[in-house]
């Protein structure tokens, strides 16, 4: 598989991360968008033999930041809710059951710091020195948000 | 006497996260046997971990925009 069609095969991955990060699904793939643009700029420093997923998110993730650093400039928007977690508009049909809505409703509530850990770890698959390095922080800091995100959840379900 | 095995905080979150290897599960399984309030609450976290993965399998099917594609089909044509 050549490095175009192995960036290919991640959109859907960064395109699922981006969606519980962003303001909502059309605003995650403007993210989207831009992590590939930079990405495709930034071809020649990728080491062929590293870690194009962890990459990409590491991409992904800057641009998320400087998102969030926008917006903390920002006036006060109205369509984010009482926590600040902005509520996302669903595409309809994206799940399966109501215990799953039920879910996704849940990791949306969580801190962003929590989220994006839950997210990484728990959805896409990262190991916690992957979540480290993408997200900047230490592996430590990694298990805990890890575990704390969990609790919270548990905290929340009906299960 | 059984020799109760010591289990950290880590191996507790490594078990939930589905990222020990069989002897290591075996370890942690025999310990939790011993304390029924723990074990359960391992339990619910283990099953929040599995459901989590099935989460978000259905966004793996959407077809990828094609603005995307063509981002990176543009790139590799020149």
């Amino acid at each position: 598989m050549d490095l175009k069609e192995q960036i290919i095969e991640q959109i859907p991955r960064l395109r699922r991360f981006a969606r519980y990060l962003a303001r909502d699904a059309d605003h995650a793939d403007d993210l989207v968008q831009e992590t590939l643009i930079r990405a495709l700029g930034a071809l020649p420093q990728l080491d062929p033999e590293g870690n194009l997923r962890a990459w990409l998110f590491t991409i992904l993730q800057n641009v998320l930041r400087g998102e969030w650093r926008r917006r903390r400039r920002s006036p006060v928007r109205h369509d984010i809710d009482a926590d600040g977690v902005p509520e996302p508009s669903q595409k309809g049909g994206q799940f399966e059951s109501a215990t799953l809505a039920e879910l996704a409703g849940a990791i949306r509530r969580l801190p962003p710091r929590f989220r994006e850990v839950l997210m990484l770890c728990g959805v896409e698959g990262f190991d916690y020195e992957e979540a480290a390095a993408v997200l900047g922080v230490p592996v430590g800091t990694i298990r805990s948000r890890l575990s704390r995100a969990r609790a919270m959840l548990k905290e929340w379900s009906s299960e | 006497m059984t020799e109760r095995p010591i289990i950290t905080d880590a191996d507790l979150q490594d078990y939930i996260e589905g990222r020990l290897d069989v002897p290591a599960r075996a370890r942690v399984e025999a310990r939790l046997a011993a304390e029924p309030r723990l074990a359960e609450e391992v339990e619910r976290l283990r099953r929040q971990a599995v459901k989590l993965q099935e989460f978000g399998k259905k966004a793996l099917e959407e077809p990828i925009p094609k603005d995307m594609l063509d981002l990176i089909e543009k790139f590799g044509r020149r």
